[in-house]
């Protein structure tokens, strides 16, 4: 720790005026970079998935097939996926991740000279990540296209993709810091989290809704406050964010909601009513699509559990599934708070000490209470919005983990912190209060910022490599 | 000479100017240069980003050597550059700031651009109409070049097997690279030549990097007379044995060290002139086996002459000025150093070539009773007109009578960086089993790769003496004049040195 | 003093009038070289890489070059004799110009044809020996014929 004033230090001396963005940019990249490279192939949750899927995108299949369905049954324990080369298989087996696994540095490096083999194809399933739009792949099959094209092998294939998620969520996730009105220290801290980090540093899709969800939230935040009024840009750009957002996952459209806070006075042309007439049919078309894309898939994400079972328990005795839902999050509410932080990262099995948590947790809470500019912060009726798409959120996570995960007459299964991770930078609107704003100035926040930052990185890699690698 | 086949053999010139273009607009120590020096330093920079990374790549990650790897490699620094070249200018449209006055040109300049672009001119003329015909070109850097491109690794099987009749296999292999990038760019036949204009590129260019460093040591005038006497040496322009004219790689190794080594030396330590020489010896590092050591030693002389000329207080801020950029510098190196000894350990056969050659019990008493032959054979070789003109019969007379010129503290660096490559050659001539044959073989390439920071001190004297020796000068005023002069570059920094320039 | 500083002053006008005279004195040389290439260039506008080959290397080793290419694969191998002398170097640019088909290098034929008479057995696997004859077309031959020239270049006995 006593090294923080020192890294602070030599921070500030490298540039003056550090601002949230650029030390997000500088932290993230980074910080992702040694994410990317530290955490072994296929050691984050559904990565091997989230690869299949990517590397299927690449090749311009935009929707997995669907086989094996037999007639009758809304579900089925059938396959979905597609004709993808054998070496990725391979890869996946030589490479082994998750619990009871350990890696071996030069088995990864070996395995980057094992070919593609593109012709040599079987069918692969991965119904885990079928289910959603091809949006979330699209910056790592971009990537992987690239390295295909150069005759890149599949490890290689697997980095390239990675590092264009880091690259892409980063370079996005900093221009929505800087629109934030208020709270960009908060918002950075949530974005540098190391769930949110090694997230970013992987295939997975969630890096690309809590990218969409961070974006879209800090242009709504950016809309509802300022004196200019919105301009044509502004707006094109908030319905592109809500398109994008509504084609990651669909519980997280309630988010779509906040636009109807933006005070009418911040209209001038176009009027707020065509903006939200646009706004709401290009929302709708892609939320129907995310419903469409899900809807294709008749096949149960795990093979004891029949969805549509689970929502005609769900319609039928909706008190009964309240109950279980809100006896969980009773239970483990601190357990998935921790985790959306990153106490348990990869396959939920590399343990970071709670210590680390805390601390970053006491931070973004810190910050929350000192970063407000009383400008930006929401009004009441911004807030009650908020706290109603924060909400419906949550409880939506908590019904797409009953009605796919839970089997019947259990308790609620399935649920990962991490999926409540995107609604954290409208948590962090919602709950800014006011009665500190503008007290503070934290120009010169920025290196200390950094400096622990980079601290609580050292800690998170040591962990990763404790699990990885022994 | 058809169309077609010479619009190839430019689009291989073309397939790394692009990219160190791209790079040169990135790196600020570059894009301020003047144009011509940009150019020069954008090609090393793109030669050795492209062919790097395409060395990198197959072996440590199996990627083959095909025009798809190729052109990814190329594009990015190309699209980047062009990028940042949008949004600067941009920048300047909107700030509008007066262009500086343009300056006059010395009869000495003129007289070396006309020459330079004659001998250059007739380089390219060369390189586009014949194939190769020079030794080490068909013995080992094309051959190996063709079994590269056949398996479209630098792992192939041939260099790896050892039962193959392969000359020199643990050469390091970036210029062969550099051939089969641009042979599958153009898609030329395997009879076509279309890279040798990819070599006598080098020769603008280095004279580029003569001009450019001799006027921040010495003014444009004494660069002028010291550039033009470079472009007259046919050594480099003309010879078939490690010139431009061949696929030797002496001429890009003496760009490549030179190159890096100028950056490195000025006393500014920006960071961006450490990351350019950085890939630029690392580059030295991947094109010969003398670059092994040329460029690791040209980092270590750069980083501690500088000090050791200084006294003892600036020396401590002049390491904090230029330690960043040395580390910077350092990161290319040591992953060319590894990307080498890694792809070396799967070469069959060592360094046999080399061992068959030499015999180290030779060295002692050799250095001794080897010196005279070893300097009557050496100095044979620079005395030849047909190679060197008179050059090296003037050259030491130049350099010991313009002395005062070079007590400056650059000058100490410099020469220690001619000395090295000629040490190995001497070196090898010592140990050498038939050091006549060593030496005949071999001297003149030495020169070559130490041409660069010698004629840097060529120059340095060459100003010395033309200040002096003026030939209406009064004597004592002279005096006066030349002890103010003196002391403006007594730091040694690149500073301009006439007006304007 | 005086005629001290006046020596030093002489050796630099020495020095610089060496240095002006080395420059003349190399104009005719790099004057020819240069006006050499670009001739040489403008006579062989029109003429492709081929022509080139043909011209520098004449049309008998290009001929025999394109057959042995056409009889050995590309990913093929084959064994090479120099038939010359090891500074003439021939064998090297047979090398150069059939790579990239690997080569096995059996040695210089002179000194098969001295060496004592021993049952040559050739490597397998080889689609042939290409005898590299300096200032001459190179030869492919099968085994058979190869082991037939070593006899008849051994003569009886």
């Amino acid at each position: 720790m006593a090294a923080i004033p020192m890294l602070a230090r030599l921070v500030s001396g490298f540039r003056a005026n550090l601002v949230p963005h650029r030390v997000f940019l500088w932290c993230g990249l980074l910080g992702g970079l040694v994410f990317v490279f530290l955490v072994p192939p296929f050691w984050v949750a559904d990565e091997p998935s989230h690869f299949r899927r990517a590397y299927d995108v690449s090749r311009g299949h935009l929707w997995p097939e669907v086989v094996h369905t037999s007639p009758g049954g809304a579900y089925t324990s059938g396959t979905v996926g597609a004709e993808l080369p054998r070496s990725l298989l391979t890869l996946e087996h030589e490479l082994p991740a998750g619990p009871g696994a350990t890696s071996q540095p030069a088995t990864i490096l070996r395995a980057f000279r094992y070919p593609l083999a593109p012709d040599d194809r079987l069918f692969v399933d991965f119904r885990g990540t079928a289910w959603s739009p091809f949006l979330p792949y699209a910056a790592p099959a971009l990537a992987i296209a690239v390295g295909r094209w150069c005759g890149a092998g599949p490890l290689l294939l697997l980095y390239l993709g990675r590092l264009a998620n880091l690259l892409a969520s980063s370079l996005l996730i900093a221009l929505a810091i800087r629109r934030f009105p208020t709270g960009r220290w908060v918002q950075m801290l949530i974005a540098l989290t190391p769930m949110a980090i090694t997230l970013r540093a992987s295939l997975s899709a969630d890096a690309a809704a809590f990218t969409a969800a961070c974006v879209f939230v800090g242009l709504v935040a950016a809309a509802s406050s300022g004196s200019r009024p919105l301009r044509g840009g502004d707006l094109a750009a908030l319905i592109g964010a809500a398109a994008a957002l509504a084609l990651t996952k669909l519980p997280y459209i309630p988010l779509l909601l906040l636009p109807l806070s933006i005070p009418a006075e911040r209209f001038s042309a176009p009027s707020r009513r065509r903006f939200l007439m646009s706004y709401g049919a290009i929302a709708l078309a892609a939320v129907l699509f995310s419903i469409v894309c899900w809807q294709r898939i008749p096949v149960a994400m795990r093979p004891d559990v029949d969805p549509a079972v689970q929502m005609h328990s769900l319609v039928a005795h909706p008190l009964s599934v309240l109950q279980v839902l809100a006896r969980d999050v009773a239970q483990s509410w601190q357990l998935y708070l921790m985790e959306a932080m990153g106490a348990l990262l990869g396959w939920l099995d590399i343990g970071v000490s709670p210590v680390i948590i805390y601390a970053d947790l006491f931070l973004i809470v810190l910050m929350l209470l000192l970063d407000a500019e009383a400008s930006g912060l929401p009004s009441s009726r911004q807030r009650w919005l908020l706290l109603i798409s924060v909400t419906t959120v949550a409880f939506l996570v908590l019904v797409s983990q009953y009605v796919s995960w839970t089997e019947p007459g259990h308790d609620l299964q399935g649920v990962q912190g991490r999926y409540f991770l995107p609604i954290a930078p409208a948590a962090a609107l919602l709950l800014q209060p006011r009665f500190l704003a503008g007290r503070r100035s934290l120009a010169d926040a920025g290196p200390w910022l950094a400096a622990i930052t980079a601290t609580l990185f050292v800690f998170v890699f040591l962990a990763v490599i404790d699990r990885c690698y022994h | 000479m058809v169309p077609g086949e010479a619009l190839r053999g430019l689009a291989g010139v073309a397939l790394f100017a692009a990219p160190g273009s791209g790079l040169a607009e990135l790196l600020p120590t570059l894009r301020q240069l003047p144009p011509g020096r940009r150019l020069a330093y954008g090609y090393l920079l793109g030669v050795a980003w492209t062919a790097g990374w395409l060395y990198a790549l197959s072996h440590w990650f199996a990627i083959p050597l095909r025009s798809p790897a190729i052109l990814a490699v190329a594009a990015i620094p190309t699209l980047a550059g062009a990028a940042g070249a949008w949004r600067r200018r941009r920048r300047e449209r909107r700030s509008a700031s007066p262009s500086p006055p343009p300056t006059a040109t010395k009869l000495a300049a003129r007289l070396a651009l006309i020459v330079g672009v004659a001998v250059t001119a007739a380089g390219f003329c060369d390189a586009l109409t014949a194939p190769l015909l020079d030794w080490d070109g068909r013995l080992i850097w094309s051959t190996q070049a063709r079994y590269l491109r056949a398996e479209g690794s630098v792992d192939a099987s041939v260099l790896e097997e050892g039962k193959w009749w392969v000359t020199c296999p643990w050469y390091p292999l970036l210029m062969p690279v550099a051939q089969v990038a641009v042979l599958e760019v153009t898609r030329a036949g395997v009879d076509h030549h279309a890279f040798r204009p990819m070599y006598s590129a080098f020769l603008p260019v280095w004279l580029l990097l003569v001009w450019g460093g001799a006027r921040s040591y010495a003014g444009q005038e004494a660069a002028g007379w010291t550039t033009l006497a470079a472009a007259m040496l046919s050594f480099p322009a003309f010879a078939g044995a490690g010139g431009a004219a061949s696929a030797y790689s002496d001429l890009p190794l003496a760009c490549f060290v030179g190159g890096g080594a100028l950056l490195l030396l000025d006393l500014r330590g920006r960071l961006s002139a450490g990351l350019a020489a950085g890939i630029l010896l690392a580059a030295a590092i991947l094109t010969k086996a003398e670059g092994e050591i040329l460029g690791p030693l040209a980092l270590l002389v750069a980083a501690v002459v500088p000090l050791l000329s200084t006294p003892g207080a600036r020396r401590r801020e002049i390491w904090r000025r230029r330690r960043s950029m040395l580390a910077l510098a350092s990161l290319p190196v040591f992953l060319a150093l590894a990307l080498l000894h890694s792809w070396r350990a799967g070469i069959a056969g060592g360094f046999e070539s080399f061992t068959r050659l030499t015999s180290w019990p030779l060295l002692w008493p050799g250095l001794l009773t080897r010196l005279p032959r070893l300097a009557h054979d050496a100095g044979a070789e620079m005395l030849t007109y047909a190679d060197w003109g008179l050059f090296w019969w003037v050259a030491p007379l130049v350099v010991a009578a313009g002395w005062r010129g070079v007590r400056r503290r650059p000058a100490r660096a410099l020469l220690l960086l001619a000395g090295a490559p000629l040490a190995i050659g001497w070196l090898y001539a010592t140990i050498a089993v038939d050091p006549h044959f060593i030496v005949t073989a071999t001297w003149d390439r030495f020169l070559l790769q130490a041409s660069l920071p010698f004629l840097m001190v060529f120059a340095m004297a060459l100003r010395d003496l033309t200040r002096r020796a003026t030939w209406q000068v009064q004597r004592r005023g002279h005096h006066t004049h030349l002890h103010r002069s003196e002391s403006d570059l007594a730091d040694g920094q690149l500073l301009s040195v006439d007006s304007g320039a | 003093m005086e005629r001290w500083w006046q020596g030093r002053w002489c050796i630099r006008r020495l020095a610089l009038a060496a240095f002006l005279l080395s420059l003349i004195a190399g104009l005719p040389l790099t004057a020819v070289r240069t006006l050499r290439r670009v001739g040489r260039a403008t006579l062989s506008l029109g003429e492709d890489a081929r022509g080139a080959r043909v011209r520098l290397l004449g049309a008998a080793t290009v001929a025999a070059l394109d057959s042995i290419r056409h009889a050995i694969p590309e990913d093929g191998e084959y064994l090479l004799v120099d038939g010359g002398e090891e500074l003439q170097a021939e064998a090297y640019w047979v090398r150069f110009e059939l790579a990239p088909r690997r080569a096995v290098f059996l040695g210089r034929l002179s000194e098969m044809e001295r060496a004592p008479r021993l049952s040559w057995k050739l490597p397998p696997a080889a689609r042939g020996v290409v005898v590299a004859y300096p200032g001459g077309p190179s030869r492919l031959l099968s085994g058979r014929e190869f082991l037939e020239l070593l006899e008849a270049k051994r003569g009886p006995g």
